[in-house]
């Protein structure tokens, strides 16, 4: 009898040692008292009050955070503002803050191991942190000041890490390590990753595929140098003060046959193997190109409160958490601003200050060049003009993590007087960017958070040399204006830099950058208005090249806000948030009338053609997500524009490995019947322009059908179009996500959601009333908190989604602040 | 441990309080691993092995659900953001900790059998 229970015994302890051994990951995991899962909810929120003693602290610091989160940060001096700015932004978003400089400084693969170790060893080669370190070396020597500040947020960041190395953020415990300390070259490389995520196209290498499968004539007219209806910044008029004798000339000449090293060099299938590696990276980094933004300044005269409204809404990639902070800094009787930053940057970067505000969009210009080498055997040496140079070898260690550890690879990256090198198979570059070396944005930054005027605003915008930003500018004494400010450079003999230069030969070479001054601005214009939308700043007198038109976006976003700032006499903040949300396509309003005409002499009409072509005939040509007729025109669009460029492609070898022409194209080649395209090269008819819309519309609804069933009325625009919004461990943790919504919109609206899942958009949306600055109004896609369990996490995202907003409010003392939700008192001290 | 302790048999009701006690503090003071000795403690006390499961894994179960509404108590919202978030996971949290504690239980309650069958003989 007792060996029964005996054998029990036995049975039941293998099955609890069986069962220890097998989940212990997933019991410590969801222990409720020291698994990550339940004690993140202890961090969720932050207390009502809260007293913390730092040793790096001169006098105390209050932290008020208003409703949404916000903190408000009322600091005795700059260096005690920036140390708790630190702080603050670590007890909200640390993981986030270590995922992106892991990410941007190839480390990534040291946390998540081999899926990443390609693009670990992109950013190694790029150099991010090599660039940053130069700065930090730069500003050590020459800016003291400003170098202590840095230093300071740093501070800030490592002493709340010290503090809560036991109960650090969930991500980290999921991944399983802890974070290093801060250092400032993690906050200026996530700087200088910013830049090159806006600047750091390959274009050029595309175009060259481009180039060898097309031939360069068909490649000037399917991505010309200039828009083919341009709509500027500037208007061309106004900047005829630019002008100067020194003519634009083509790169085209460049010969790559010269030299059979150098042909090798050229090898196309190395190249496309650049291109898909840059895509991955892309993907991961949230870098699409889709990405742009607007902004728009209108003054006094054309508002409801008699001074200018800023309005401002940059389309990032749309992560969990957002990517940009938002926070209120005042130093009594100084610094008083409040705006967003990206999480690691220890200054605003968009935003206002007691006496002005800014916005920014993305200039696009071509910043960034490729040279080809011919190499000495060992490829240590490369040909430049006349002699050998030796390149410059610098090692870097990849930590990646494995299943039993980890593992060290070490990478050369050789470096020529141009840059950094990149190689896939034969194809070998150096990459000259202006984001290499030492840039100073962060100090272009301090300046514009401190500036008082426009003066003193543009003196700082001297020193904001990369990612090249159209900057709407406002102030309280009713001043308005638009600069530009980065350095754009010029090539010897002020050629195109749309291909990679023989950089043996001597070619391409960066001579300066243009003077600050020729940069096209405008100052309180005669028009009372500045719309930017990434639209080229200023055409054809501008005499620099600034990129062709597959560096600036479409004409649509400007000109539809510009049509509807020009639509009312007074403009009131209701109004700059109905703009905000616009859903109109532009494009969709040129190319609609040709489907009608095409089909309007037909009489046998396929009864779903017929219902298709009602719903584009009732149609105004908003993309809201309850209306068919947006599905319908998106669809046919897709196949019109693949029809009329894929054959063309595909003849050449090159379909699904180059971009087809962009929409702007196709409007203009529509509108003039420009022939040569439309026709189909693998058909012995010869295609109309009219055949093409045609076949496309039938194959577009024939297509919806079999995707979306034959009830047309249930194919609206939200069943196929939404927003998504992932974190990065979201793919294996799906609730870390904020999920997926119908949505309006459209890559060309205002509001834009590209795409049919478009995981990009507005991510930041802010009015600023310069008649009373507590009546602005701002709004992020989700939430302030990096902690899933917070309900500051997407508290914001409901609004967002709706294009409603929160008020920016500001109080300049903690005695005004009115909306207190939790206090964080930063005391002074000894630990 | 005295001879009648060893002996008696005592109620489920008992032996369900001594687990939900030992299994809070346990938890409080250690890790999920004490959850085997809550339930094993529990399981001694009643001989039936279904007794000493249901003792285990109720315990325990109720004993992590006092730990939530503990945490609840202190930090309240970013609970029920997790309960309505992800329901299985706390779901699947009790039911491990339970499952610890039944097989505590039922090794108890063995334990408890092989003592007094011994003794009786």
């Amino acid at each position: 009898m007792v060996k029964k229970q005996i054998v029990g015994l036995i049975v039941t302890g293998l099955i609890t040692a069986t069962l220890i051994f097998s989940l212990s990951t997933y019991l410590a995991l969801l222990d409720p008292a020291t698994g990550p899962m339940w004690t993140s909810l202890l961090t969720a929120e932050h207390p009502k009050r809260l007293e913390v003693v730092l040793p790096g602290l001169s006098n105390e610091v209050l932290v008020y955070r208003d409703s949404w989160g916000v903190p408000h940060i009322y600091a005795k001096s700059e260096a005690d503002l920036f140390y708790a700015f630190g702080y603050v932004q670590a007890q909200d978003r640390l993981w986030q803050m270590d995922f992106m400089r892991r990410l941007c400084e190839g480390k990534l693969s040291e946390v998540v191991g081999e899926p990443v170790y390609e693009m670990d060893v992109f950013y190694r080669i790029i150099g991010l942190h090599r660039a940053a370190e130069e700065t930090w070396n730069y500003l050590k020597q020459n800016d003291p000041e400003l170098a202590d500040l840095v230093q300071a947020f740093t501070d800030g960041v490592n002493a709340y890490i010290e503090q809560n190395m036991d109960n650090l953020p969930l991500e980290f415990k999921l991944l399983g390590y802890k974070p290093e300390p801060w250092t400032p070259v993690d906050s200026l490389t996530i700087g200088k990753f910013i830049g090159w995520g806006l600047t750091g196209t390959f274009w050029d290498l595309e175009r060259k595929i481009l180039v060898d499968a097309l031939g360069s004539e068909a490649v000037d007219e399917l991505f010309p140098l200039y828009e083919y209806e341009m709509f500027t910044i500037i208007p061309e008029n106004y900047t005829e003060y630019l002008k100067d004798p020194l003519p634009i000339k083509s790169q085209i000449g460049t010969k790559f046959e010269s030299n059979k090293d150098i042909q090798q060099a050229m090898f196309i299938d190395g190249i496309l193997k650049i291109l898909r590696w840059k895509e991955e990276v892309d993907k991961w980094s949230g870098f699409f190109e889709s990405i742009g933004s607007n902004n728009w300044v209108v003054d006094g005269n054309l508002t409801t409160t008699g001074k200018p409204i800023l309005c401002n809404d940059p389309h990032l990639e749309l992560t969990v958490p957002p990517v940009w902070y938002e926070a209120h800094l005042i130093v009594e009787n100084g610094f008083n601003v409040r705006g967003v930053t990206f999480p690691g940057i220890p200054v605003i970067v968009i935003g206002h200050n007691a006496y002005l505000g800014w916005g920014m969009t993305n200039v696009g210009a071509d910043v960034i060049d490729f040279y080809y080498y011919v190499w000495n055997e060992d490829e240590t040496k490369y040909w430049y003009v006349d002699h050998w140079e030796d390149v410059e070898q610098v090692e870097e260690n990849i930590k990646i993590k494995t299943d039993d550890g980890f593992e060290t690879r070490t990478l050369i990256v050789n470096i020529t007087r141009h840059g950094p090198v990149i190689q896939r198979d034969n194809a070998k570059f150096a990459i000259r960017w202006t984001g290499h070396g030492v840039t100073l944005e962060v100090k272009a930054l301090y300046l514009y958070n401190k500036a008082t005027n426009l003066s003193e605003f543009l003196e700082g915008m001297r020193f904001f040399h990369v990612p090249g930003q159209n900057i709407v500018y406002a102030d309280i004494y009713g001043h308005i204006a638009y600069y530009p400010g980065a350095r754009y450079p010029i090539r010897e003999n002020n050629v195109t830099g749309m291909l990679p230069f023989n950089g043996s030969a001597g070619e391409g070479e960066w001579v300066g950058f243009v003077p600050f001054e020729k940069i096209p601005h405008v100052i309180d214009p005669p028009w009372h208005y500045i719309v930017t939308a990434n639209n080229r700043p200023a055409g054809k007198s501008f005499p620099y090249y600034w990129g062709d038109s597959e560096y600036f976006s479409p004409r649509y976003r400007a000109l539809r806000i510009t049509m509807l700032i020009n639509s009312t006499d007074k403009l009131s903040i209701e109004d700059m948030m109905r703009i905000q949300g616009d859903d109109y396509s532009i494009p969709a309003s040129i190319f609609v009338p040709y489907i009608q005409q095409v089909f309007e002499a037909k009489t046998d009409k396929d009864p779903y053609v017929e219902e298709a072509l009602q719903y584009l005939s009732n149609w105004n040509y908003s993309m809201k997500k309850d209306l068919v007729a947006p599905t319908i025109y998106l669809k046919w669009l897709e196949i019109y524009r693949n029809k009329t460029f894929g054959d063309e492609y595909a003849k050449a070898g090159i379909y699904g490995k180059a971009k087809l022409p962009d929409i702007p194209v196709l409007e203009y080649f529509t509108e003039t019947n420009y022939q040569k395209y439309f026709d189909n090269k693998y058909t012995a008819k010869v295609e109309s322009r009219d055949d093409i819309i045609k076949e496309s519309f039938i194959e577009a609804i024939q297509s919806l059908k079999e995707e979306l069933g034959d009830d047309m009325s249930k194919w609206t625009y939200g069943s196929v179009h939404v927003r998504e919004f992932n974190h990065p461990l979201g793919v294996v943790l799906s609730w870390l996500n904020y999920g997926s919504f119908p949505d309006h919109g459209s890559r060309f609206t205002v509001d834009p959601a590209g795409g049919y899942t478009s995981t990009s958009g507005a991510s930041w949306r802010e009015i600023i009333n310069f008649a009373n600055l507590s009546d602005s109004y701002c709004v992020i896609p989700g939430g302030q908190s990096g902690n899933r369990f917070s309900h500051h996490y997407d508290d914001q995202l409901p609004l967002w989604l709706e294009t409603k907003y929160k008020l920016m409010t500001f109080p300049s003392s903690p005695e005004e602040q009115e909306d207190v939700e939790s206090i964080l008192v930063l005391k002074p001290g000894e630990e | 441990m005295s001879h009648d302790f060893i002996k008696k048999d005592y109620s489920f009701p008992i032996s369900l309080l001594v687990v939900i006690i030992l299994g809070f503090v346990f938890e409080y003071v250690f890790h999920w691993l004490s959850m085997i000795i809550a339930g094993f403690i529990g399981g001694f006390l009643v001989r039936k092995l279904v007794k000493g499961f249901v003792a285990g894994f109720l315990g325990v179960f109720i004993a992590w659900s006092l730990f939530f509404l503990y945490y609840y108590v202190r930090v309240g919202q970013p609970v029920v953001i997790t309960f309505h978030l992800i329901p299985e996971l706390a779901f699947l949290s009790l039911i491990f900790g339970a499952i610890l504690g039944a097989l505590g239980g039922i090794m108890g309650s063995l334990v408890k059998s092989i003592i007094t069958l011994k003794q009786s003989k």
